[in-house]
């Protein structure tokens, strides 16, 4: 259905949009008066008052060539509208293009719908005197700037024959050798005329990983057709339904319903069918906490169950760049209210104890992602998508996306780059912490309880062994009463704990012994708190044979969110003063 | 009562005619793809499998796989002549495929038999029972493509997927016939309702006899009843 679904949505969003006709930048006007003469002898150039660098982006008419010489009518690079080459070019090959150029406004000026409009004959007269060779070439003008010609002060392409006569030209072009076909279309099950290659491309910026502009339906290789065929000829799309699939896809791509971190491999649109006035996408990769309060209370108050059946419905297309193919990586058609109730799981599964009572207990999808990234200690945050060194998996976002939006589980292979980063920054923090929590339970059927906050009746001894260590780290914190040390037991220990916590909990229990005299000379009440917390914990990580030599996967992250989870318990509820934030690594920067 | 077997497998590619470049499934089995299954397992000159139902037993979902395959492949013309040589690796082209996950459909389908056929058709269908409750075929089924292979047994008391799975997919592959030249290929409008997704007796044909042919009349047949 996503292709029915683009030409709805071209319908829809782009009304009754001119056929075959694409939005392209132009540099340069050509003024000529209702006989054909040029009201001045040189261009008039265009520039964006945005951008003084750039021209004018028109809506023109054209279709896509590739190779080929193939003229758009009435606005067209200079090479076509008056044969201007440049060092890129070969003159033939100019001279070629230019003929075609003035053969189509020849053919638009003799047509059925040409015939009585002033503006093609004016176009037509302009070539007829020869006076194009009489205009003044701006020097910085180059073979592929865009020229529009324009009749009265208006472009000629937007004269009333106009959309007669292209369709009629775009249909004699795209019909293929042997001339348009009949027969039953795909996309709306009529009987109408045929394509042999759908006319339109899909910008290349607007899709990662493409080095050119891109179709989506496209049979250009033997193989790639049924029977070995090249061309449409079994993939039966009308004119009409083309022209729509791709004005809907570049509409689609360049809404503001778009996501494509840089650096990652996919774009993902998203759009709705029926009335919506709120976007859970938005609450998905903004994670406000009023928009995430106000999405949950809507799920699970029943209201919309309540209420007849929704009949809104939500399209998800993600997409990628296969040279000048376009890949659909996944397509999701879904009703509304199972989209809510998929997003509300992710932030219950995902919601997590702060380290710091102003932390967020829901957060961003953007930012999950980019926890997976490297962290820059010294400059105090996560690298950036896209850039050098950043050690993120490639497809990161697009994964967890598609997790959320569909309610499966996040891939183990997240989970291993997670902890690896982890243990090797020696950093976590508040995201990197929910996104544990999330690999470990969303999408999943289990019996075991994975709390957003501290646990003290969890049954796995990897958590009591990360607890263990959070407080470990932050008796010798508060023994050192704010002193700065080189290195810490956590900087010694932290990244070993998390795969073999056995070594760092024997030496930190017998190190511990002494942080507590110290801290009990000057702060005996705190000593005290932390002998009885440090007593709770070990004893439930049975002596011995408790621990083991090397942690799964899955305790490993149980270690971690029992460090957490400890940290943050006693961020938030131990009121006294002198329990300041650490200091040491692994740092809890949000 | 129609001949039933139930076919299931790890994986599943169904390629959508328009998106069969950088492929992507359809949600479900295709009729065309299950005569495939039903000719594998038994066939023969004197008769022909017409798919009257398709029951969706398992949820439907997706895997992304990409991979190295080449353009450069013989026609048979080619290989008959015995004198075409590949380069693989100078023709590599890699391509996506959005495929399914963990399928298994229940076929209903009909034997209907050619004017030349000399048994009843109670013969056939009972030859097919035994080999589907034996498990022969004559070649492996798969599902879709080659690669994933489709396994196969008598029919259970599985339900099909119930009304919360209701989906419309648009025109859907009904048949292939190789009698034409070049081939051509009829469609039908698939829906499923209560994960049974029923398949008109003939599909619409891709250039109608007439081209008086009106649309309405066209769309009514595909969505007629079996």
């Amino acid at each position: 259905m996503l292709l029915q679904r683009l030409v709805q949505y071209a319908e829809t969003h782009l009304g009754q949009a001119r056929p075959f006709h694409r939005e392209r930048e132009f540099r340069w006007r050509l003024d000529l008066d209702l006989d054909g003469r040029p009201l001045s002898g040189e261009l008039a150039p265009l520039v964006d008052e945005q951008r003084r660098d750039r021209g004018v982006v028109l809506t023109v008419p054209a279709v896509v060539r590739t190779v080929g010489v193939s003229a758009n009518l009435a606005a067209d690079d200079a090479q076509y509208v008056l044969g201007w080459g440049d060092e890129t070019t070969k003159p033939a090959r100019v001279a070629q293009c230019h003929a075609a150029f003035v053969d189509l406004i020849d053919k638009w000026a003799t047509s059925d719908a040409g015939r009585d409009d002033p503006v093609a004959q004016a176009v037509a007269a302009f070539y007829r005197s020869g006076a194009a060779a009489d205009l003044t070439r701006p020097e910085e003008t180059t073979a592929k700037h865009g020229v529009v010609i324009a009749v009265n002060g208006d472009p000629a392409c937007r004269s009333d024959s106009v959309v007669q006569f292209w369709t009629t030209e775009v249909t004699a072009r795209k019909g293929g050798k042997t001339g348009s076909r009949h027969g039953l279309c795909l996309v709306c099950a009529r009987h109408r005329e045929l394509v042999d290659t759908v006319p339109g491309k899909v910008p290349g910026r607007l899709v990662p990983g493409a080095s050119n502009d891109t179709a989506l339906v496209s049979v250009n290789e033997r193989v790639f057709g049924y029977g070995l065929t090249t061309g449409l000829e079994h993939t039966p799309i009308c004119f009409g339904c083309g022209d729509a699939i791709s004005t809907g896809l570049v509409a689609v791509l360049s809404s503001p319903h778009s996501i494509a971190p840089r650096g990652q491999n996919s774009r993902t649109s998203w759009w709705y069918i029926g009335e919506v006035d709120d976007d859970p996408i938005a609450t998905l990769d903004q994670a406000d906490p009023d928009e995430v309060t106000a999405l949950l209370s809507t799920v699970h108050t029943g209201r919309h169950d309540a209420n007849p059946p929704d009949v809104e419905v939500f399209c998800s297309l993600t997409v990628a760049g296969n040279i000048a193919r376009i890949v659909v990586r996944d397509w999701i058609e879904m009703p509304l209210i199972e989209l809510k109730r998929n997003i509300a799981a992710w932030f219950l599964d995902h919601e997590i104890a702060p380290a710091w009572p102003a932390g967020r207990r829901h957060h961003p999808l953007w930012k999950l992602a980019l926890t997976t990234g490297r962290w820059q200690g010294e400059r105090n945050r996560y690298a950036e998508f896209g850039v050098p060194g950043e050690a993120r998996p490639h497809n990161i976002y697009p994964q967890l996306l598609g997790a959320a939006l569909r309610n499966t589980p996040i891939p183990p292979a997240v989970l291993a780059h997670l902890i690896g980063r982890i243990r090797a920054d020696g950093h976590l923090d508040d995201p990197r912490a929910a996104l544990l929590r999330l690999a470990l339970v969303h999408g999943k059927t289990t019996k075991e309880t994975f709390m957003p906050d501290l646990n003290p009746g969890s049954a796995d001894t990897a958590y009591h062994a990360g607890r263990a260590f959070a407080l470990l780290e932050q008796i010798q914190h508060a023994a050192g009463s704010g002193e700065r040390l080189n290195t810490t037991y956590g900087d010694r220990f932290f990244a070993g704990a998390i795969t073999n916590p056995r070594a760092a909990l024997v030496t930190g229990s017998r190190n511990a012994k002494a942080w507590q005299k110290k801290l009990r000379r000057a702060k005996p009440g705190l000593a005290n708190y932390f002998d009885r917390k440090l007593d709770d914990v070990f004893a439930l990580i049975p002596e011995g044979k408790g621990l083991p030599a090397a942690m799964t996967l899955h305790q490993q992250a149980q270690f971690l969110l029992g460090y957490h989870h400890q940290r943050g318990h006693r961020a938030t509820t131990n009121t006294d003063t002198t329990a300041e934030p650490d200091t040491g690594a692994p740092t809890h920067t949000d | 009562m129609p001949l039933a077997v139930q076919v299931w497998g790890p994986g599943a590619l169904f390629t959508r005619p328009e998106l069969k470049v950088e492929r992507v499934s359809y949600p479900v089995m295709t009729p065309s793809a299950a005569v495939g299954v039903l000719e594998s397992i038994f066939w023969k000159p004197e008769m022909r499998w017409r798919v009257q139902r398709i029951e969706v037993l398992r949820p439907i979902r997706q895997f992304t796989q990409r991979r190295n395959e080449t353009t450069d492949l013989a026609s048979l013309a080619d290989a008959v002549s015995g004198r075409r040589r590949l380069d693989t690796a100078a023709h590599r082209v890699q391509r996506n495929a959005v495929c399914l996950r963990d399928v298994a459909y229940r076929v209903h389908a009909q034997i209907d038999l050619a004017d030349h056929a000399d048994k009843p058709v109670a013969a056939y269908r009972d030859q097919f029972r035994r080999r589907v409750t034996k498990g022969r075929c004559f070649t492996q089924p798969y599902l879709g493509t080659r690669e994933f292979t489709a396994y196969f047994g008598e029919p259970d008391d599985q339900q099909p997927l119930g009304p919360d799975h209701d989906d419309d997919f648009g025109l859907m592959l009904h048949s292939v016939n190789h009698g034409t030249t070049p081939i051509s290929f009829t469609w039908f409008d698939a829906r499923m309702r209560g994960g049974v997704i029923e398949v008109p007796v003939h599909g619409i044909p891709a250039r109608p006899a007439g081209e008086d042919a009106g649309e309405a009349e066209l769309l009514s047949m595909a969505e007629g009843g079996v």
